[in-house]
């Protein structure tokens, strides 16, 4: 695909004929495009990674002075505001980073991949970033509102507590259903995007797996963001009137919040996986050029993850009869069993003499690691006496830190890397993510240890000072907590870094043809130049296969010969 | 890559542009509202089976009201799939009155259901059931808000001949949106009226 | 034949179904029973949507034919649009009102339908009836003997609403000062327009806009500080002290 200097303006390209779609009215007057007016899918795929990363170091700031406060006996950082700065970082953690992430990956590379021009909606795609960052921002700013109820404000089981109006709780409140709309409104243009939008030859047996596992999170977005929506529209309207639905007194009060937060918080918590899983497939098998094994298994194994990301309901033992049966062990276990024969059909897929040594595997290995780190704590955890128990001690932070957030922030970053030609016009430096890779594995692991070895140690959690005989020894958990959690922030210091260098190489140097495809991939995204241009595609490869690309290489093959 | 293969497999004139994407749009938002209703009716359910007297003594639902609300919103959706035949058939003047007969049933709708709201002698802060009632009815006046939109756009453009049988779209969102509507209204009606 | 897509949603809808069922029958709870039921039917939906919207099924291809390139799929990307950013602030806003006064909502609605009517009017320009010619007769005929009083009423509405928000946040001696240095600034401002020689158009844009912006920012900035306290001056009702009548007249034959 040759590549002209500047691309051609698209108003001036003839659209196909009968495309009524495709025509736009030669008066209709134009703006200049930027980063506030575009709609172009893979600017916004950007500036949703680029705030992802933004986000995350504020709280992971926030999460490593949190720790230093609990490293050591006396050391009183932020003192009374302990719980609105825990508050802040689990809840501007869980919503803000691992969503925008994939979203922008999302973005950026499914109509690529399923050999679109565009976005199904673009402009509500762009709504969708701008909500995010607006409601993002707001987030953030409702803990300078004012002092907020309590310690109940946690995204977590607790039920929220309701003592009045409270400006900062209202914030608070809009805030997150903002940020749910912003991925509602994602969700539905990707799903559409998917549903409709693949090129003829497409079915969905041939989608590539980051695609197929995009539309699967998505459908379920569809379905458990409402459930949370409305969850926060009673939140709002009793917190700001005061009215006791969800107060203490009102019996079942805590079963409706719980059953609203829940039906969106497991299936969300677990479906970050379902995209994680998509894009290390889509990774795996390009690195080691082979052509995906059983595809239809893989997708299946991709969509039973997200159906049983709604069984999750139950995992958290301190629900009050959760939405689900209370069998939280055998739920909370059946997830692993689809994303372990995964990573066995990865395992499968490469052959180490043929393996392409890329950073992406790197973080793949972390994100097995961590899932491996996970699973045998989980195994361990039991036979100990946890204070709290298993939802309700130290130990679980470690493990919502291992598994629900550093896993799935592995395989992100390892789409990332993989996609980064596609992204930056030019592959990332290799060597620096090699760094950021250990980095953040060993940041993510050391957090996590420290977590998992204070609550064996029998450490509460949620609090903000340790006493008791044992207080020495979880001071020094928390040490070890703090000082993983520094690696993590200076792991995505190095990633901006690396945007920054590599931004700054392009700009100064002309796009070649063999930027194109540099990892000879299997897919339609390889088939567009690097950076794409604004209509993505001149013409694509027929499909007639998942591997297209190989198709058309094996095709060219067979004509020199 | 060789050139030989890189031949247009089809002459353009035979590729078509699929213009429903806007259309499988509104289902699939349709149904997220329907299932966030869903989600509000079994929160009204949790605190209805824990509180001893549902609703509160001195609270009067009129089952008129709701009767009214309903029959108004099943006529709304009536019209809109009347534009929709009216858009399909090439019918302009049909399809636009359709369209504003959506506008103003809908309208009616939040018109009544406000007054019922004005005459209930009770806020969100008063009781549970105070809180969840306001929540059931500030989603479904927004949905229905949202429904007089989605019409006057529709109208606005089969008006302005941009909603042709060619191009028959936004009849189809106006349509299927509008039952979205009485969906989630429904759902508030079973809730209140009905359960009790 | 049930498309691929359709499949796995059916699964997660019978799944769902399956444990409403169960955690009815284990629980004496029927609310938890009804969300997951409303979350198997929106998945039921979801895939019946699916199998309505793609066949899936792969065109008939030769064997024997050798592989060519196809036009890309979807419609030509979309011209650039401020709307989508405008829509997010004024979502933003309508957050903030939750959270401020009820006039903030009053606000966030004329933001939205602003957008509404932007965005509305972009798209309604993007398509291939439009003309320039339309454009005008459109402008001429509606827009602006309808929205030129009505745009015009709204800024002087809200910057006269904008200014008593400021006067009745701040101290009695301070409105004074304000009023007056207000008055010079206009004045002042007016003057420098008028006797610059040349001032290009995108200058004054952007003065009017800050000035605008200015006037609203500290007028918000007052309204959520809230009123002063006024003093009821003793022995007199405020209607008598404001020295208003309430006498009126009757227009004879």
């Amino acid at each position: 695909m040759t590549m002209t200097a500047s691309p051609p303006d698209e108003r001036l390209l003839a659209p196909a004929p009968g495309d009524a779609a495709s025509e736009v009215s030669p008066d209709a007057p134009v703006l200049p495009e930027s980063l506030f007016t575009t709609g172009d899918h893979k600017r916004l795929g950007r500036a949703f990674l680029i705030m992802a990363t933004v986000f995350v170091l504020a709280t992971s700031v926030i999460g490593v002075i949190l720790e230093i406060e609990l490293s050591a006996r006396g050391v009183t950082i932020v003192g009374n505001d302990y719980g609105r700065l825990f508050s802040l970082h689990s809840t501007a953690g869980a919503l803000l980073f691992l969503p925008g992430l994939f979203l922008g990956l999302a973005f950026y590379v499914v109509p690529l991949q399923i050999g679109a021009r565009r976005l199904a909606f673009p402009r509500v795609g762009a709504l969708a970033f701008w909500s995010y960052v607006v409601g993002g921002l707001l987030l953030l700013a409702s803990y300078t509102f004012g002092r907020p109820n309590g310690m109940g404000l946690a995204y977590s089981v607790a039920p929220p507590v309701v003592k009045g109006v409270s400006r900062a709780t209202d914030l608070w409140v809009s805030s997150m259903g903002l940020i749910t709309v912003a991925v509602l409104l994602a969700a539905v243009t990707l799903f559409v995007t998917v549903l409709k939008l693949r090129v003829e030859g497409m079915t969905m047996i041939r989608v590539p797996a980051f695609s197929w596992s995009v539309l699967v999170v998505n459908a379920a977005t569809l379905l458990s963001a409402p459930v949370f929506l409305a969850g926060l529209l009673i939140l709002s309207i009793d917190q700001h009137f005061a009215g006791g639905a969800l107060s203490a007194k009102q019996v079942n009060a805590n079963l409706v919040w719980q059953h609203l937060l829940w039906l969106y918080g497991r299936p969300d918590v677990y479906l970050v996986a379902v995209p994680s899983l998509g894009a290390l497939t889509d990774v795996v098998l390009t690195h080691s050029h082979r052509r995906p094994f059983q595809p239809a298994a893989a997708k299946a194994l991709i969509a039973l993850t997200a159906v049983l990301s709604f069984g999750i309901l139950a995992a958290n033992a301190s629900i009050e009869r959760a939405v689900l049966i209370p069998t939280p062990s055998v739920l909370s276990v059946a997830i692993a069993i689809p994303i372990g024969l995964l990573v066995l059909l990865w395992l499968g897929s490469i052959r180490p003499a043929e393996l392409r040594p890329h950073v992406s595997l790197l973080y793949l290995a972390g994100f097995v690691l961590l899932l491996v780190a996970g699973a045998v704590n989980a195994v361990i955890a039991p036979s100990q006496n946890l204070v709290g128990g298993l939802n309700g001690s130290e130990w679980t932070v470690g493990q919502v830190h291992a598994l629900l957030f550093a896993a799935p922030a592995m395989a992100a970053f390892a789409g990332i890397y993989h996609w980064s030609p596609k992204i930056w016009g030019r592959a990332l430096n290799q060597l620096i993510g090699v760094l950021q890779a250990l980095l953040l594995l060993g940041g993510f692991l050391i957090t996590s240890l420290g977590a998992w070895l204070a609550g064996y140690d029998g450490a509460p959690w949620h609090v903000d000072d340790y006493v008791g005989a044992k207080s020495d020894h979880y001071f020094n958990y928390g040490a070890l907590a703090s000082a993983g959690g520094v690696l993590v922030g200076l792991g995505l210091l190095v990633f901006l870094l690396n945007i920054g260098l590599t931004v700054k190489r392009v700009r100064g140097e002309h796009v070649a043809d063999l930027l194109a495809d540099p990892w000879e991939g299997q897919t339609l995204e390889w088939a567009s130049s690097s950076p794409p241009p604004a209509h993505n595609f001149d013409a694509v490869p027929e499909v007639r296969s998942d591997a297209p690309l190989s198709d058309r290489r094996a095709a060219t093959e067979a004509e020199v010969l | 890559m060789a050139t030989a293969a890189n031949q247009l497999a089809l002459a353009s004139s035979e590729r078509r542009s699929d213009p429903t994407p806007a259309v499988y749009g509104a289902i699939a938002v349709g149904i997220s509202v329907f299932v966030m209703m869903g989600a509000l009716m079994g929160a009204w359910l949790a605190l209805k089976s824990g509180t001893a007297v549902w609703p509160p003594k001195g609270v009067r639902i009129e089952n008129y009201y709701g009767t009214t609300l309903s029959v108004t919103m099943l006529m709304a959706v009536v019209a809109g799939f009347w534009a929709l035949f009216g858009v399909r058939r090439g019918e302009r003047s049909h399809a636009a009155v359709a369209l504003a007969l959506v506008i103003f049933l809908d309208g009616a709708f939040i018109n009544l259901l406000t007054y019922v709201v004005r005459g209930i002698h009770f806020g969100p802060a008063t009781h549970a059931y105070g809180v969840m009632y306001y929540a059931l009815t500030v989603a479904v006046i927004a949905i229905a808000a949202s429904g007089i939109v989605v019409a006057l756009v529709s109208m606005a453009r089969v008006l302005g001949g941009q909603v042709t049988p060619a191009e028959p779209q936004l009849g189809w969102v106006a349509a299927w949106w509008g039952t979205a509507v009485a969906a989630a209204w429904f759902v508030m009606y079973y809730a209140v009226y009905v359960g009790h | 034949m049930v498309p691929f897509t359709s499949k796995a949603l059916f699964g997660l809808a019978v799944a769902t179904m399956i444990a409403a069922i169960a955690y009815g029958v284990a629980t004496d709870d029927g609310s938890g029973g009804a969300v997951l039921g409303f979350v198997a039917a929106g998945a039921f939906l979801l895939g019946l949507t699916a199998a309505l919207a793609d066949a899936d099924l792969p065109p008939y291809v030769s064997p024997d034919a050798g592989l060519v390139d196809v036009p890309p799929a979807g419609a030509r990307p979309s011209l650039p649009s401020p709307w989508p950013l405008a829509g997010a602030v004024a979502l933003g806003v309508l957050a903030l009102a939750v959270a401020t006064e009820a006039v903030v909502v009053i606000a966030a609605a004329i933001l939205l339908v602003i957008v509404g009517l932007g965005w509305f009017f972009q798209q309604w320009a993007e398509h291939p009836s439009y003309t320039a010619r339309y454009g005008t007769r459109l402008k001429e005929r509606l827009l602006v003997p309808v929205g030129l009083p009505v745009g015009v009423f709204s800024l002087v509405a809200v910057i006269a609403i904008s200014l008593s928000r400021i006067f009745l946040a701040l101290p009695e001696q301070g409105t004074r000062v304000v009023a007056l240095a207000i008055a010079i600034v206009i004045l002042l401002s007016a003057f420098a327009v008028a006797a610059s020689q040349r001032m290009a158009r995108t200058a004054l844009a952007l003065l009017c806009a800050f000035a605008f912006a200015a006037v609203v920012g500290a007028g918000t900035a007052g309204l959520v500080h809230g009123e002063r306290k006024f003093e009821k001056v003793a022995g007199t009702s405020p209607a008598a002290a404001t020295g208003s009548s309430t006498t009126s007249t009757t227009a004879g034959p």
